[in-house]
C-alpha cells in the first residue's frame, strides 16, 4: 500500500502541474489582448506598459513565466503560493492568505449542502427502489428529473426571490458586515445557498442511489437471503443498502473536493466570499494569479480526494485491491 | 480602463419608463436638487447602509484609484486635499476646486510657474496618529505619485510639468525636486512650464497626505490604501489603538468584501466647509448583480447602491409610484459615449467618408436602444455641454430630422470622397468594407452595431460587425499597427475641464486612449504600415495649448467650444453618438442627497437618513 500511495502522490503532484501549465497557457497566453494595457489604466504610453510588463514579469520568456507560477506548486513552505508570485495584479493582495480567508465559507457551503443532499438524496432513492413503480417511485422520478434540469443560477435567484423578497423568511444574499463564516451560519446565510445545491446534487443521488438499490435487489444473494426468511427490512437496510452506496462514496469524495474548489455559480449567486467567487471576480479583472492560485488549489482537492476515496473504496469493498 | 465600465454600463439600461423622467431629455438629463425625497433639514446621525457592485480598484489606495467610486469615497471621507470639491452639481459649483485643507487658494507666482500653498491650522490625521498635518506631507505624496513602482494604473502623467516629476517618473531619483515644504505650514511646488489645469491637478485624491509614519510600514501599491490614515470626517473601524505595523488591515477595511467608516475623532469640522458628513457609520458591502442589489435597497435591505446604474426594470417601478419618484436623481455623468474613427485607415481616411457617416447614423435609434430619455440627450459634438458652462448645447453639424440620419446629406458628402469613383454617393471598392469589433456577447452592443450596419449601407459603407474579448477589442482598438479603422467607446472626464477628453482622446498619436490616431508622428505611420498623408498628420496639439493659456472660466470654455466646433467640422475623428447620464435610486430611508459632479457619482458625506437615522 505505501509503494501505491507514493505513486498516486507523485501522479497526482504530475498533475498539479499539467493543470497549472493548461491554467498559464489558457488564460495568459491563448488570450488575444494585452495584460499590461488592462492593468494599466486609461491612458498609457509604451513606457508605462514596459514598465508594468516588467514589474509582473510579462517581459520574461515564457518558460521563465511560466517557471515562475510553477515553483510556487512545490508544496513545501517557502514554495507553496509563493507571495513574491501569487499576489493580485489588480490589490496586491497575497493569493495564499485570501484563499486562506475564503476558503472557510466555500467549506461551509459545500460541507452542509452535502450533508443536505445526502439526506434528501438516499432515503428518496431507496425509497424509488423498494417501492417501484408506485406514486412514490414516481415522484422519486420526477423530482431527480426537476433537480438535474433546474440551472442552479436560476433556482437559486427564485429562493431568493421567494423567501427573502416575497415571504421575508430568510435574509438576503451575501454576508453581512460583522459576520464570519461562522456566525453566518446562525443568521441563516447559508440556508438557500445550501438548498439550491442540494437539490440539483440530490437529485443525481437519488438516480445513482435507485438504479443501484433496484441492482443490487435482484442479485442472487438477496434472493438467498429472503428464501431464508430474513425480513425484508434487514435485507434492504442490512444487506443491499452497503453495496448500493459503494459508488456513491466515490461521488461524494469527488463533488465535495469539486465543490471545495470552487461552487463558482452559487457563490456569486449567494454572494459569498469564497473561493470560486475570488476565482470569478479575478477572471473579470484580468488578475491571473489568483485565478492560477485557485485552480491549482481545486486540482489539489480533487487529487487528494481521488486518493482518498480509492484507498476508503478498497476498505468497503473486499473486492478491490491497491495494484 | 477600469472608469469605462461605469459608462459603458449606462447601454444596458434598455426601455426605461417613460414615466419616471419623461420631462428631463432637453436639460440633459437633470432632475431634482439634493433632496432624496425628505421633508425636513438633513439631520446628523445613523447607520448609511450602502451596497456596491463591485470593489474599488486598488484597495482605495490613493495614489493608484482611477474609478469614480474611490474618487468619491476618498474625497467625501477618508483623504482631504489642499484643494477639493464640495460634492454638488456643477451649477452649485460642484466642479470647481475649493480650499481644503489649504487656507485658501494657491500664490501663484507672475509667470504662473510657483504654487504657493499654506496649510489650515487644526487639519489632523485620524487615529492613530492624530497630529496636525504639515507640508512634508503632500511632499510624500508626490514622491510616492512618481515612483513607478506604486503608481500605476494612476494619472501620475498629469503631472509632468512639474520639475522634477519627470525624472522620478523615469528612475533617475526618488524625490520630486520642484515640491518643497518650505516650513510645516507652507508647500511650494514649481512647474517647469506653465499649467493652467494645476488646481484641479492639486484636488485630485492622490495629492492627499501621506505619514511617513503609515508609509514606512506600508509603502506598497494598495497596501497603502488599506492602513489610509484619514484626513476626512470618517477613519476606518478600528483604526483607533490601531499598531500600523500590523500586518493586517483594520477590521473596518476588508478589501473585497466590505468597508466600515466611522467617524474620525481628529476631524474638526470648522476646518472644513465642503463635507457634511451627516451618517455617524458607512457600512459599505460588495458584491451582487446590479439588479439584485436595486432590489435590495427597494426592499430596504440596503440604502444605496453607489454604482448601481438604475435598470428599466427599477426605473418603471419607480415610475409608477408617485411616493418614489423623486428616490430618482438623474444627473448628466460628464461623459461621451461615441465611435472613434482611424483618421489613417481606409476608408476614413478620407474626410468626406467621415463626414458621411456622421450624416447617416441613425442616433436616435441608438439612443432608443440605450434606453431614451434617462441614459442621457443625443450627441451632436465631442465634449458634454455641461463641462464647457453648458456652451454648444444645441450645436450639432450634423443635424437631421429626428436625429434619425440622412442618406440624401450622406450621399452627397461620400460624392466628394475619393472612395466613390462615380460619385453616386456610394462608397466603391474593397476599402468601403470596414469592420465593427464589438464585445462577445453584449447583445446591446451588437444590436448597436446592427443599427450602425443599417445605417451606413445605403452610402456603400459594409460593416462587418466581428465579436472579441474586452480585452482583445481595446487592445486593437488602441494599437496603430492593428489597422482598426472603426470603434465603440465612452469616456467620462479625470477633472472637469475639456482638456482630460481632448487630449487623451484626440492628441499624441497612440495613447491607449486616442482611437483616431490624431497627432501621431510620420515614424510612427511608416512602422506601422500606413502611408503618411500628403496633406500631413492632423493634430490639435497647438490648439489645445492655446485654450490652456485662455483664463480658466468663460473664456477658457468659450475656446474650448470652438476647438470642438473644428474638431466637429474639419477633422471629424468621431461620431459623437450620447452625452449619458448618471441614475441613482435611493432607498426610503434616504433623506438628503446630492451629486458629486466631480467624482459623477452620489456624494457620499451629504447623504443624510430620515430622523438621523433614528
Amino acid at each position: 500500500m505505501g509503494r501505491y500511495l507514493i505513486r498516486r502522490t507523485l501522479f497526482g503532484i504530475l498533475v498539479l502541474f499539467v493543470i497549472s501549465l493548461l491554467t498559464f497557457l489558457i488564460f495568459i497566453k491563448l488570450p488575444p489582448g494585452d495584460t499590461a494595457r488592462r492593468l494599466a489604466g486609461k491612458i498609457n504610453n509604451p513606457q508605462i506598459l514596459g514598465q508594468i510588463r516588467h514589474r509582473i514579469g510579462l517581459d520574461q520568456p515564457i518558460w521563465v513565466q511560466y517557471g515562475r507560477f510553477a515553483k510556487g506548486l512545490i508544496p513545501w513552505p517557502g514554495y507553496w503560493l509563493n507571495p513574491k508570485v501569487y499576489y493580485s495584479w489588480s490589490n496586491n493582495v497575497v493569493v495564499r492568505d485570501e484563499i486562506a480567508k475564503r476558503i472557510p465559507f466555500t467549506a461551509v457551503l459545500t460541507i452542509g449542502s452535502a450533508i443536505l443532499w445526502l439526506i434528501i438524496g438516499i432515503p428518496i432513492g431507496i425509497i424509488s427502489a423498494t417501492r417501484r413503480r408506485t406514486w412514490i417511485d414516481r415522484g422519486g422520478v420526477v423530482f431527480a428529473l426537476l433537480g438535474v434540469s433546474l440551472p442552479i443560477f436560476w433556482l437559486g435567484y427564485v429562493l431568493i426571490y421567494i423567501f427573502y423578497y416575497r415571504l421575508g423568511w430568510l435574509p438576503s444574499n451575501g454576508i453581512d458586515i460583522g459576520q464570519t463564516w461562522w456566525t453566518a451560519i446562525f443568521h441563516g446565510k447559508y440556508i438557500l445557498a445550501w438548498v439550491a445545491l442540494a437539490v440539483t446534487s440530490a437529485a443525481f443521488y437519488t438516480r445513482i442511489v435507485r438504479g443501484n438499490m433496484l441492482e443490487v435487489l435482484s442479485e442472487d444473494y438477496i434472493r438467498t437471503a429472503r428464501a431464508k426468511g430474513i425480513s425484508e427490512r434487514r435485507v434492504v437496510y442490512k444487506h443491499a443498502l452497503r453495496a448500493s452506496l459503494t459508488p456513491v462514496v466515490t461521488m461524494l469524495g469527488l463533488d465535495i473536493a469539486g465543490l471545495l474548489g470552487g461552487a463558482v455559480i452559487i457563490e456569486q449567486v449567494f454572494q459569498l466570499p469564497g473561493i470560486g467567487k475570488y476565482a470569478l471576480d479575478s477572471l473579470g479583472l484580468s488578475d491571473f494569479p489568483p485565478v492560477m492560485g485557485v485552480t491549482v488549489v481545486a486540482a489539489l482537492f480533487i487529487v487528494l480526494a481521488n486518493l482518498i476515496v480509492d484507498v476508503v473504496y478498497a476498505a468497503l469493498d473486499p473486492r478491490v485491491r491497491y495494484n | 480602463m477600469s472608469r469605462h465600465l461605469r459608462l459603458i454600463a449606462v447601454a444596458a439600461v434598455l426601455a426605461l419608463a417613460a414615466t419616471a423622467c419623461s420631462n428631463n431629455s432637453s436639460s440633459g438629463g437633470t432632475t431634482g436638487g439634493t433632496g432624496g425625497g425628505g421633508t425636513g433639514t438633513p439631520v446628523k446621525g445613523g447607520t448609511l447602509h450602502a451596497v456596491m457592485t463591485q470593489d474599488f480598484f486598488h484597495g482605495l489606495d490613493p495614489t493608484q484609484e482611477y474609478y469614480s467610486v474611490s474618487w468619491e469615497a476618498l474625497r467625501c471621507c477618508l483623504a482631504r486635499t489642499l484643494l477639493s470639491y464640495n460634492g454638488k452639481p456643477s451649477e452649485e459649483g460642484g466642479a470647481t476646486p475649493e480650499p481644503d485643507i489649504a487656507t485658501a487658494l494657491p500664490q501663484v507666482s507672475s509667470d504662473g510657474l510657483t504654487y504657493t500653498f499654506t496649510i489650515k491650522d487644526g487639519v489632523m490625521f485620524g487615529d492613530p496618529i492624530n497630529r496636525q498635518v504639515t507640508a512634508q506631507d503632500f511632499v510624500n505624496a508626490f514622491n510616492r505619485l512618481g515612483d513607478t513602482n506604486v503608481n500605476s494604473p494612476g494619472y501620475s502623467y498629469y503631472y509632468t510639468d512639474i520639475t522634477g516629476f519627470q525624472d522620478v517618473l523615469d528612475g533617475k531619483t526618488k524625490e520630486v525636486s520642484g515640491v518643497t515644504a518650505i516650513d510645516d505650514k507652507t508647500l511650494q511646488i514649481k512647474l517647469d512650464q506653465a499649467n493652467p489645469d494645476m488646481n484641479y491637478l492639486i484636488a485630485m485624491s492622490a495629492i492627499t497626505p501621506m505619514p511617513q509614519e503609515a508609509l514606512k510600514y506600508h509603502y506598497k501599491a494598495t497596501e497603502y490604501g488599506q492602513f489610509l490614515v484619514s484626513t476626512g470626517p470618517y477613519e476606518y473601524e478600528g483604526m483607533s489603538g490601531f499598531d500600523l505595523s500590523s500586518k493586517k488591515p483594520p477590521q473596518g477595511m476588508d478589501i473585497g468584501r466590505n468597508y466600515v467608516l466611522v467617524r474620525n475623532p481628529s476631524w474638526d469640522a470648522s476646518t472644513d466647509t465642503l463635507r457634511k458628513a451627516y451618517p455617524d457609520r458607512i457600512e459599505i458591502q460588495v458584491g451582487g448583480e446590479t439588479q439584485t442589489l436595486l432590489d435590495k435597497v427597494a426592499a430596504g435591505g440596503a440604502d444605496w447602491c453607489i454604482d448601481c446604474l438604475a435598470t428599466s426594470a427599477t426605473l418603471q417601478k419607480y415610475g409608477n409610484d408617485p411616493t418614489l419618484t423623486d428616490k430618482v436623481k438623474i444627473y448628466p455623468a460628464d461623459a461621451l459615449s461615441y465611435i472613434g474613427l482611424n483618421l489613417f485607415q481606409p476608408p476614413f481616411d478620407d474626410v468626406h467618408v467621415r463626414k458621411a457617416v456622421n450624416w447617416a447614423v441613425d442616433k436616435n435609434a441608438l439612443w432608443t436602444l440605450a434606453g431614451g430619455d434617462p441614459a442621457g440627450i443625443i450627441a451632436g459634438h465631442f465634449i458634454p455641454p455641461s463641462m464647457m458652462g453648458n456652451q454648444l448645447s444645441t450645436y450639432d453639424p450634423y443635424a437631421t430630422p429626428g436625429n434619425k440620419g440622412s442618406v440624401t446629406d450622406a450621399k452627397k458628402e461620400m460624392a466628394l470622397s475619393k472612395y466613390d469613383t462615380n460619385q453616386d454617393g456610394v462608397c466603391d471598392g474593397p476599402d468601403c468594407t470596414v469592420i465593427d469589433l464589438i464585445v462577445t456577447n453584449d447583445n446591446d452592443q451588437l444590436k448597436g452595431a446592427q443599427i450602425l450596419q443599417q445605417s451606413f449601407a445605403p452610402i456603400g459603407i459594409k460593416l462587418d460587425i466581428k465579436q472579441l474579448a474586452y480585452n482583445a477589442l481595446v487592445t486593437k482598438c488602441a494599437t496603430l499597427a492593428a489597422h482598426t479603422a472603426f470603434c465603440g467607446a465612452a469616456w467620462g472626464k479625470d477633472y472637469p475641464s475639456p482638456y482630460t477628453y481632448f487630449s487623451p482622446l484626440l492628441d499624441g498619436g497612440e495613447n491607449g486612449s486616442n482611437y483616431s490616431f490624431m497627432g501621431t508622428t510620420e515614424a510612427a505611420l511608416t512602422k506601422a504600415g500606413y502611408k503618411v498623408p500628403a496633406d500631413g498628420i492632423p493634430s490639435i496639439a497647438d490648439k489645445i495649448t492655446e485654450c490652456r493659456g485662455t483664463a480658466i472660466g468663460t473664456a477658457q470654455d468659450t475656446c474650448w467650444a470652438n476647438l470642438d466646433k473644428y474638431v466637429m467640422e474639419t477633422v471629424v475623428p468621431v461620431i459623437p453618438r450620447r452625452f449619458p447620464t448618471n441614475i441613482d435610486v435611493l432607498g426610503a430611508n434616504i433623506d438628503n442627497y446630492s451629486y458629486d459632479q466631480f467624482a459623477g457619482v452620489g456624494a457620499i458625506d451629504q447623504i443624510s437618513l430620515v430622523n438621523g437615522g433614528k
